[in-house]
């Protein structure tokens, strides 16, 4: 037998080829499961916003934000799932260059959105809303806030494997897969899309 | 029973050994072992913790404890029964028997499992350790704010806040591990509805804490920032709602009930056919039934907040709803009494236990039914008749169903069984000392003691029972000092196990007792529920068992088992859990602290990119 | 300290559930047969309500067990009330079931040992916070409602308890039998349905009055004879406050821990917390409901009659270090001693002429006034000195505890308060923040005499 340098038990027997287990699949079992996980994460804390969505304190509330600034940070975050998707695309059909460049993009886009949700962040200090501020600013700031830091998790995963791949190793089941980020990252800008909605949207 | 032991000595544990061998294990076998062997150390400082609770209570103005000792003390009786003894002696028992019941060599994430168990501990340690650290969380295990963050100064609700965090990311990890175990790890043929009960009780369990457990994430998030970074989730002056902690705790709060017992149920579910000599009455029953429950688990989490002001429409609805959860858990009990009419019932110890959580999960589901009269439960709540009623669920009910599970997989675990004599022993002094406890309790509720209270006073008719519940509570105490004795003397000098010592029905008794690393020499093919059990007998033509002619080979220990491929110890897992506690100290200690915690991050990644770069399994030959 | 009341409704409860689980023994488990016992407990109970048909054979008093705690079903047959014995259980169901065999020793041990554990075990409801012995009409109705779950359960309870002892006694495996090879069973899709069914009806019989029952304990008396009082929850003392019931100067009467109410009378509690949630909790008279800081939540009291002695509560929803020396004292009170208490309440306090007590008001002013308030009849008119953020003393001395109800008020008591209260109840002054946060009574180091001075002036402002 080959040496097993993958992450999960290979628990084949010689001869046995039924113990053998996909390990490709199994990732992403788990990925989609962990993403539920994540998916109540967030509900949470919209609901925790929902609930305070006009309990400002005297405060600043919604009137502060700037549809259309978050409008074009919400579409570069989109475009971000599209070069996602491309990436892909070009893995599958092994063309690492392409899919440098793409991973590459996908990166930038999210680092574009992040400096736009610090800037953003910036703004509403100077003009008030701060996390203890109003029960709105501790629920806004908490949910854009863990988002964020989702986008940032996602962007050092991206850089990771622009690395990992310049290098050679980037291999259809290593543990560091274009499939599985993709998911996460698929998954963190659809997560924007209903805050984008309920937070900044319904709000008007 | 039936089967006689294999003559000679006992068979002794594969593996490397030492302290270091254990350490860096991802071996789901011996990480099952650990969780079994922490829960019953933290139920010892859990016991120690009631048995001072009720000695307080024993008398009108007791003065053993004051009430600040009190409160720290009933605070963490309830972490640590709920966090660090129900819910790791659960892992336990899945992390040894599911991989094992699915036919599987290991669980999907060998590393990460063992990430899952060393942040436990560390946590369990953690949650202890604030005693000696300017006192433990004083706030009740519910931690209801603005209680919660009223007193910044003192760091002990913080240790609830980091502690809880950190079990629950173990935890969250062992969900998704054990989900993607059962869902791509299955042996060939072994279908869902192939799968033994217990299996499909921890299934939903883990499905539970997937989705419960980030809402209580955050919860302890906000909880976290309004303590130290200045939010004001909590603070009714800034106009928050404090019945927000109250449905992001209970969101959680009502699925970890079934999260503790489900597995219990499970157990009792594999126990029940074993001893009966038949088949499970109504399997697919008995498994939708559990998964009914599991997805009612999210719908009732209100019925614990019946006094605190949704309004009646709200309380109507969840009323109703919880009503409705006594049929699925009816359904269960009604199978396991189907199960046993007709067989032939043997009452060794695991049975025993497993008949004594059927007796007493009633009690407590029945009172459970009185709590879902919203009038009726406006008077029961938080007052004692909840305390017995929670009791006789999860000690008469979860810890009865583990205790069997000990009892009847003891023999797996070490190659010798526990010794009957004493174990009988251990189970009426239990029975005797739990409803001696607890029963009063009912009585005491309604005649309305508060629970929570470090002391009453006289002439309210609570002298009595309270006397009588603590005399209980010292006769719970013997029938624990029993089961260790029996323990210790078992391991010792228990009889020798063999393979499949009570006849078994499941996979894990067709492997050798202790179970070897790599569990089966050859991945075993189902063709069937309780395939272990077909291999061995037939059912005439009027249904009735006979012994088949083909008995399966026992299984033997390989003497060189080098050409199977088991992934390599680690140190990582350990380590990646070491630095995230580093980081719960820190951050109790804002803003200073947080130096320490940058420490224990870089601790951390240090794990994460050791155990990302490290190789599973290395080259063996 | 065996109560006769309890004793009786046990003995019904278990005579009930014991004949139950004999009928259904003796059909062997015929459950889909419908039981009498339980047509006899139920359509009492539901008739009474509906005030059907039924009614008229079987009506209860209150339901079909009496406020007091008896036992009794009172059939109104020819205008007699009959106690339910077991000889009277025997006739009235021997009309639907005529009894076939003698119940066997060994059950009838079985059944008997249970029932006298229960009665044994029945003195639940013999105390002053009992919440099955109810005195006032919302705990009645919630009474109610227990009264039935509780039959039902204890039925249940003995059905399926019941069951599994004969299974495992008669499966059990006999010493030498081992050639016994049971049937093997897998199932029975009919049984699975009859066994979800029927605890569906049991349940559906508890909705009704589970829906009804919330209903009417979350309605909100309106109406001018509903007495208004506001509750305000604080670590670790209940302040109450009567909007209606003012003096000249528009002075609401305020007063704490113990709560006084005319009888028979609809009181409607606002109630809201100073800091924590906590819970109002007085069983005789109702349920209990959370004060929650930012909200308002209400409750109704109704008590039944006038009485000398106190109904007692508690805090119970728990708020901290003295959670449990959060105490509630409820005097009912005729309407007229009502009027008299509420006439006196209004009255302010006076400056002491004697020299001693007079010292103690001078200590009152410089040091308790910033915490405590007081209505004081002062050389420029009547004041309210003082701040409100523990409580109102201004008739301190007609109050029995103090405390949190917790205290009798004594002279010694009082004085060993006023040195160091966490003596008596812990408190945590030291992390006071007044107003923001108060945990407690501080000790002021005040002298002997000086702490003597203030028991004399309080124990003069009756």
């Amino acid at each position: 037998m080959s040496t097993t340098t993958t992450e999960e038990a290979q628990t084949t027997g010689d001869g046995h080829d039924e113990g053998v287990h996909d390990i490709v699949h199994i990732r992403k079992t788990a990925m989609w499961v962990f993403l539920g996980s994540e998916a109540m994460f967030f509900a949470a804390m919209i609901s925790s916003f929902l609930l305070y969505r006009t309990t400002t304190n005297g405060g600043p509330g919604s009137e502060l934000f700037e549809i259309p600034f978050t409008s074009a940070s919400s579409f570069v975050l989109l475009m971000s799932s599209l070069t996602m998707v491309l990436a892909h695309h070009s893995f599958g059909r092994q063309d690492m260059r392409q899919t440098r460049i793409w991973l590459v993009a996908t990166a930038l886009l999210g680092a574009t959105f992040l400096a736009g949700q610090i800037f953003e962040f910036t703004v509403f200090f100077e003009e008030g809303l701060k996390p203890g501020t109003s029960p709105f600013g501790s629920a806004f700031y908490m949910l854009t806030g863990f988002h964020g830091i989702h986008v940032f998790v996602g962007v050092l995963l991206l850089t990771a494997m622009v690395i990992l791949s310049s290098t050679g190793r980037l291999k259809p089941d290593s543990g560091l897969n274009v499939e599985l980020v993709g998911l996460y990252w698929h998954f963190v800008d659809i997560v924007w899309i209903v805050i984008f909605t309920v937070v900044y949207l319904l709000q008007v | 029973m039936t089967v006689e032991a294999a003559p000679g000595p006992a068979m002794t544990r594969t593996g490397p050994k030492g302290v270091w061998a254990w350490v860096t294990t991802v071996d789901h076998k011996r990480i099952g072992l650990m969780y079994a062997v922490s829960a019953l150390f933290f139920f010892l400082t859990g016991g120690l913790e009631a048995l001072l609770i009720r000695l307080q209570l024993a008398q009108a103005n007791g003065t053993i404890l004051s009430a600040d000792a009190y409160n720290q003390l009933f605070t963490m009786h309830g972490l640590t029964m709920v966090f660090l003894v129900v819910m790791p002696i659960a892992a336990g028992f899945t992390n040894y028997f599911l991989p094992i019941m699915i036919g599987a060599r290991d669980v999907a994430f060998p590393r990460l499992n063992a990430f899952s168990f060393w942040l436990f501990l560390f946590s369990g340690i953690f949650l202890a350790s604030s005693f000696f650290l300017g006192g433990a969380p004083d706030g009740a295990w519910t931690g209801y704010s603005p209680l919660a963050t009223q007193v910044k100064e003192y760091i002990r609700m913080d240790f609830f806040a980091l502690g809880a965090q950190m079990l629950g990311i173990a935890s969250l990890a062992a969900a998704v591990n054990f989900i993607t175990t059962v869902f791509t790890m299955r042996a060939p043929g072994m279908s869902l509805l192939r799968m033994p009960v217990f299996v499909w009780m921890a299934l939903v369990v883990q499905f539970l804490l997937l989705f419960s457990l980030p809402l209580i994430g955050i919860g302890l998030f906000q909880l976290y920032f309004d303590r130290n970074l200045g939010t004001v989730f909590y603070a009714a002056a800034a106009g928050a709602d404090p019945l927000l902690w109250q449905h992001l705790f209970w969101l959680f709060g009502h699925p970890e009930v079934y999260v503790l017992i489900l597995p219990a149920m499970g157990i009792v579910s594999d126990i029940l056919p074993t001893f009966s000599r038949k088949p499970l009455f109504g399997y697919s029953f008995v498994v939708f039934a559990g998964i009914a429950i599991g997805f009612m688990g999210f719908g009732v989490w209100s019925h614990h907040m019946f006094t605190a002001g949704m309004g009646p429409l709200a309380e109507v609805g969840f009323g109703l709803a919880t009503m409705l959860i006594a049929i699925p858990t009816g359904i269960k009990v009604f199978n396991w009494i189907g199960t046993m009419w007709g067989g032939d019932v043997r009452f060794d110890t695991p049975m025993l236990f497993s008949v004594g959580f059927i007796a007493m999960f009633v009690i407590g589901g029945l009172s459970g039914v009185t709590h879902a009269m919203v009038p009726s439960d406006t008077q029961q709540h938080d007052s004692y008749y909840v305390v017995a009623h929670f009791h006789y669920v999860l000690f008469g009910g979860a810890i009865f169903g583990y205790v069997a599970g000990v009892y009847y997989w003891f023999g797996k675990w070490t190659g010798r069984m526990m010794n009957e004599k004493i174990g009988k022993w251990h189970f009426w002094i239990m029975l005797l000392g739990f409803n001696l406890t607890f029963a009063p309790m009912h009585f005491l509720g309604l005649n309305g003691m508060p629970r929570r209270t470090y002391r009453y006073g006289e002439g309210l008719g609570f002298d009595t029972w309270n006397l009588v519940s603590t005399i209980g509570a010292f006769v719970i105490a013997i029938a624990v000092l029993v089961f260790i004795y029996n323990l210790v003397w078992s391991y010792f000098k228990g009889d020798v196990a063999g393979n499949d010592p009570w006849d078994g029905r499941t996979l894990e008794w067709s492997t050798p007792s202790p179970t070897p690393l790599y569990n089966f020499d050859v991945v075993p093919e189902v063709h069937g529920l309780d395939d272990w059990w077909h291999r061995k007998y037939d059912e005439d033509d009027e249904g009735r068992l006979v012994l088949r002619e083909d008995q399966p080979e026992p299984a033997v220990l390989l003497e060189d088992a080098s050409h199977i491929h088991l992934p390599s110890d680690s140190f990582y897992p350990v380590l990646t859990a070491f630095g995230i506690v580093i980081i719960g100290y820190g951050l109790l200690y804002v803003p200073v602290g947080f130096w320490f915690a940058g420490l224990g991050a870089l601790v951390t990644l240090w794990g994460f990119f050791g155990w990302s770069l490290e190789p599973v399994a290395k080259e063996t030959h | 300290m065996l109560d006769v009341g309890c004793a009786w409704r046990w003995c019904l409860v278990c005579g009930v559930a014991a004949a139950g689980v004999h009928g259904a023994l003796q059909s062997s488990v015929s459950i889909g047969a419908p039981n009498p016992c339980v047509v006899l407990l139920v359509e009492p109970y539901i008739g009474g309500w509906r005030g059907g048909p039924t009614a008229s054979y079987f009506h209860g008093t209150n339901g079909m067990i009496s406020s007091k705690g008896l036992a009794w079903v009172s059939c109104r047959r020819r205008g007699m009330r009959v106690p339910l014995t077991m000889e009277t259980f025997r006739r009235v169901n021997s009309r639907f079931h005529t009894p076939s065999r003698r119940m066997h020793p060994r059950r009838l041990f079985l059944f008997t040992l249970t029932f006298s554990v229960l009665v044994l075990s029945a003195c639940a409801g013999n105390g002053p916070q009992s919440a099955i012995e109810p005195a006032g009409k919302m705990a009645e109705n919630i009474d109610k409602t227990w009264d039935l779950v509780l039959m039902l359960a204890t039925i249940v309870f003995f059905l399926v308890e019941g069951a599994l002892v004969v299974t495992i006694w008669k499966f059990r495996h006999k010493k030498g039998a081992d050639d016994v090879r049971p049937k093997q069973i897998h199932g029975n899709t009919a049984v699975e349905i009859a066994w979800t069914i029927i605890p569906a009806l049991i349940l559906a019989i508890l909705a009704v009055p589970n829906v009804k029952g919330i209903l009417e304990i979350r309605t909100v008396p309106v109406g001018d004879d509903v007495l208004q009082v506001q509750v305000i929850g604080h670590q670790w003392w209940w302040e109450f406050r009567y909007p209606d019931l003012v003096d000249d100067q528009g002075n609401v009467l305020v007063t704490a821990n113990e709560l006084y109410i005319p009888e028979q009378t609809r009181v409607n509690l606002s109630m809201t917390s100073a800091d924590v949630i906590h819970s109002f909790w007085v069983p005789k008279l109702n349920g209990k409901r959370d004060l929650v800081p930012g909200k308002t939540s209400n409750l109704t009291l109704i008590a039944d009659a006038a009485q000398e002695e106190p109904f007692f509560g508690q805090c119970a929803e728990f708020c901290g270090l003295s959670h449990a020396d959060m105490r509630i004292k409820v005097y009912v009170k005729s309407v007229a001693d009502f009027d008299a208490w509420t006439a006196a309440q209004l009255l302010p306090a006076q400056i002491p002429t004697d020299p001693i007590a007079k010292a103690g008001y001078d200590t009152f002013v410089s040091t308790c006034a910033a915490c405590h308030a007081a209505t004081v009849q002062t050389p420029n008119g009547v004041e309210i000195i003082g701040k409100p953020y523990a409580p109102n003393l201004t008739h301190f001395g007609s109050r029995n505890t103090f405390g949190g109800a917790t205290f009798e008020n004594t002279t010694e008591l009082l004085t060993q308060w006023i040195h160091d209260p966490s003596s008596l109840k812990p408190m945590n002054p030291d992390a006071n923040i007044i107003p923001e946060r108060i945990l407690g009574m501080p000790s002021f180091g005040l002298t002997d005499a000086a702490v003597a001075e203030l028991v004399a002036l309080l124990e003069g402002w009756k």
